[in-house]
């Protein structure tokens, strides 16, 4: 019938419709290591395990690798289209509210702005650097994070698949510590479903586990001859584009503490495959 | 209020600047010579017995005469509350139901008398006249409650003779009058009209007028409350989930239309299950957005139904919102919101995770004015809309400085080797978050601790002097042979040292 061949055609037009403005698949953030994928998840390994002797810390408690996942959020927030949240699953991957407080909306850029002080006047065109002058908490990455805290295991993969699945883009950073094949295929499924990225942190004792994640980053210490936390990325696994992975990308990457993320260290001699980087105060730094 | 024979006299006292003052007593404590202003343990002196101290609050006597104005909405549908302690009732065209209006005053003066209270009362033709003959008409019965009558066209010859405090004027009018001798009305109304805007102000001439029916007063309405509430009944109770789930569902849509109704949306819902034979069981839901959609109350009501115990069966369900607010209705969009997002979903996400796993789960930071770093901040639950109600920005001198990526819960305690007390740290030894302090491999380690790297310090941070015995600290950033960065402080009472934080 005509009627029925008309409606066909506006439901497939309809479908269309919403399947290019609301899901997150073909999108991508920018962040200081490379553009990370929106729509599936990601592992970052690495982060402070404890021991656990003789003490009354709990025995397989461990701190994930903080510095990149926020990294990924100040990166979120720097997208000046589209309005992000971010949650934070698991007490072992909350940072310390600070450090969000300096990633607002305009990717750090206030924090080399001039300020005028009180005793003394600035001259026209220098700066002085006061780290993080934000535009006020609310519209910052502080104000735009949920922190979710589960109380065991099962709670806490059904919050990840739910906070995966909204349709609001939505950041979700979660304690991934356990979870087999099954689960990160599960979640995976999720976050292609929904209009976000998920980036689970895992301690680096979880290598050898298979999963499901499209990349899969690994961060470990290094001695910093400079006053900022360094530590070393490197990138496992890229199921996008393996021939990347072939390179064993490795990145030396530094605590900038003026945005509330991470840049790649200024004086690493040769070795290091990245050849510019851009820290957040906007200036370009170039690696011999 | 006037305790019967035998009991104790009863005391509203304030906590003012860390002493006990008496803010308000009761007939026996005035006569025993109390007065409000009066320091506690004066006041106990001068009372024979012990008396019964209460505290003083405020917002619950607003409310609770706002309570008071509702129920004495049974004369009049205008009532509204007077300041703090007196009802307006403007009962124009009601009075005849009670059979007069000296009828009607001395009917509402004898049931609040019932409640416990001692009403002075007055019925005039004018605000400003009723409002002084109840309170400055002069003796009436014993018990100190007072009925008074105001005569249509009397006001002038009633008001005459009481006080200028009477009309309602501001303390600076009457001190002004005072010095010229002026104390009564009577007085006040000899004097020319156009001398007084002058020297006291146009209020006065305008309380004159609104009590003498001059000017017109309007009472205010207190507001309506409506409640939002729909129930079913199941008579003969019963115990399957699944009938009681279809009720629910039709209850949570009938609450839904009667929001819908009234552009409304709630933030509690409370849906109460009364039980055959046992006690009422109810579900309480809160979302972190305004929401009157059937669809998303039920999927959150659902689980909790799961657990619910039905005891001998289940005959009624009610559902009451709370948290009513405004909630416009917005037209839904065809084309793909790309920019913008949909916030609501995102609330719905909150909520479901946040009623599943409870309240204290699902938390925002909000920042506090503290310059010490584990009070700077503090997560507060998210669902009951607080949001960020600390400070909206980040001190200057908190914004400047490096902190760590981790602050530990309790800071952990190390042993420090140090070349001086605010000098730079040598050695570090000890445990600090399950993991060895670790030299790494070009760092030394002896038994007095592993070698550091680098150590940049020290950082003051001041106690809080208001808070007793909080020294200050000095912290410092050291990062260990192995790459580690922590952050140590150094209490400057004790000399002790221990880690705060580290970036992970």
């Amino acid at each position: 019938m005509a009627v029925s061949s008309v409606i066909a055609g506006l439901r497939d037009a309809l479908s269309m419709g919403r399947a290019g403005g609301e899901r997150a698949v073909g999108r991508s953030l920018e962040t200081t290591l490379g553009p990370l994928r929106c729509g599936v998840v990601h592992e970052v390994l690495g982060g402070i395990e404890g021991e656990g002797a003789g003490r009354k810390r709990v025995p397989d408690e461990w701190s994930a690798a903080v510095c990149v996942l926020c990294e990924v959020a100040r990166a979120v927030m720097a997208e000046p289209d589209r309005a992000w949240q971010v949650v934070w699953i698991g007490r072992a991957c909350w940072p310390a509210p600070v450090c969000l407080a300096g990633a607002c909306a305009d990717g750090g850029e206030s924090a080399a702005r001039a300020e005028q002080w009180p005793l003394g006047k600035a001259k026209a065109g220098s700066v002085r650097s006061v780290g993080k002058r934000v535009r006020g908490v609310r519209e910052g990455l502080l104000g735009a994070s949920v922190w979710v805290d589960p109380p065991d295991e099962a709670s806490r993969l059904w919050c990840i698949d739910v906070a995966c699945r909204c349709e609001h883009p939505t950041l979700v950073i979660a304690d991934g510590r356990g979870l087999k094949l099954a689960q990160t295929r599960r979640l995976q499924l999720a976050a292609g479903v929904g209009a976000g990225v998920c980036v689970l942190g895992r301690p680096g004792r979880e290598k050898g586990e298979l999963s499901a994640a499209t990349t899969r980053w690994a961060v470990s210490r290094t001695v910093s001859s400079t006053e900022r936390p360094r530590w070393n990325v490197t990138l496992l696994r890229n199921k996008d584009q393996p021939a990347l992975t072939e390179r064993q990308r490795v990145w030396t990457v530094e605590w900038d503490d003026a945005t509330g993320g991470i840049g790649v260290a200024a004086d690493v001699g040769g070795g290091a495959s990245a050849s510019v980087s851009a820290s957040g105060a906007g200036r370009l730094v170039g690696v011999a | 209020m006037t305790p019967g024979a035998g009991l104790a006299p009863v005391l509203v006292v304030r906590t003012v600047a860390s002493r006990q003052v008496v803010s308000a007593a009761c007939e026996a404590s005035l006569r025993a010579g109390v007065r409000a202003g009066q320091v506690l343990a004066d006041a106990r002196a001068l009372l024979k017995s012990e008396p019964m101290i209460v505290e003083d609050d405020p917002a619950e006597d607003v409310r609770r005469l706002r309570a008071l104005a509702r129920w004495a909405m049974r004369w009049s549908p205008v009532v509204s509350a007077d300041g703090l302690d007196g009802l307006l009732v403007d009962i124009s065209g009601c009075e005849h139901l009670f059979g007069g209006e000296l009828r009607l005053v001395n009917q509402m003066a004898e049931r609040l008398g019932r409640l416990g209270l001692t009403p002075r009362a007055a019925v005039a033709s004018t605000v400003g006249a009723a409002w002084a003959a109840a309170r400055f008409g002069g003796a009436g019965r014993g018990d100190g409650a007072s009925v008074r009558r105001v005569a249509p066209g009397q006001e002038r010859a009633a008001l005459s003779p009481l006080p200028v405090r009477a009309l309602r004027l501001a303390p600076a009018a009457v001190e002004g009058l005072a010095e010229v001798g002026v104390e009564r009305v009577g007085q006040l109304l000899a004097l020319p009209r156009s001398a007084l805007p002058a020297r006291y102000g146009v209020e006065v001439l305008r309380r004159l007028d609104q009590a003498l029916g001059a000017a017109d007063e309007p009472v205010d309405r207190l507001g309506e409350q409506v409640r939002y509430e729909a129930s079913v009944d199941l008579p003969g109770g019963t115990t399957n989930l699944e009938a009681v789930g279809l009720a629910t569902r039709a209850v949570l849509g009938d609450l839904a239309r009667q929001l819908a109704g009234r552009e409304s949306g709630l933030r509690r819902l409370d849906v109460v299950y009364t039980r055959l034979d046992s006690a009422a069981e109810s579900v309480l839901v809160q979302v972190s957005r305004a929401t009157r959609d059937a669809g998303h109350l039920w999927k959150l009501v659902r689980p909790r139904l799961e657990r619910l115990n039905m005891g001998f069966g289940v005959e009624g369900i009610t559902a009451r919102a709370s948290g009513v607010g405004v909630m416009v209705q917005r037209q839904g969009s065809m084309s793909p919101r790309e920019a913008t997002g949909d916030p609501a979903a995102f609330s719905a996400m909150l909520d479901t995770i946040g009623n599943r796993l409870g309240p204290g789960r699902v938390l925002r930071a909000q920042w506090l004015a503290s310059h010490r770093p584990e009070r700077a901040s503090r997560l507060v639950p998210a669902l009951n809309g607080a949001g960020l109600e600390g400070a909206a920005e980040l001190p200057a001198c908190a914004a400047a400085l490096p902190r760590p990526s981790r602050l530990f819960d309790r800071p952990e305690p190390v042993r420090v080797v140090a070349l001086s007390p605010d000098g730079p740290v040598i050695s570090v030894s000890g445990r600090v978050a399950g993991e060895m302090v670790n030299g790494g491999l070009g760092g030394g380690s002896n038994e007095r601790g592993v070698a550091i790297v680098t150590s940049i310090g020290p950082e003051r941070i001041g106690g809080e002097w208001w808070r007793a015995r909080e020294g200050s600290r000095d912290y410092f950033r050291v990062q260990d042979g192995g790459g580690r960065w922590l952050w140590l402080y150094r209490e400057s009472a004790t000399g002790a040292w221990f880690a705060h934080g580290e970036w992970a």
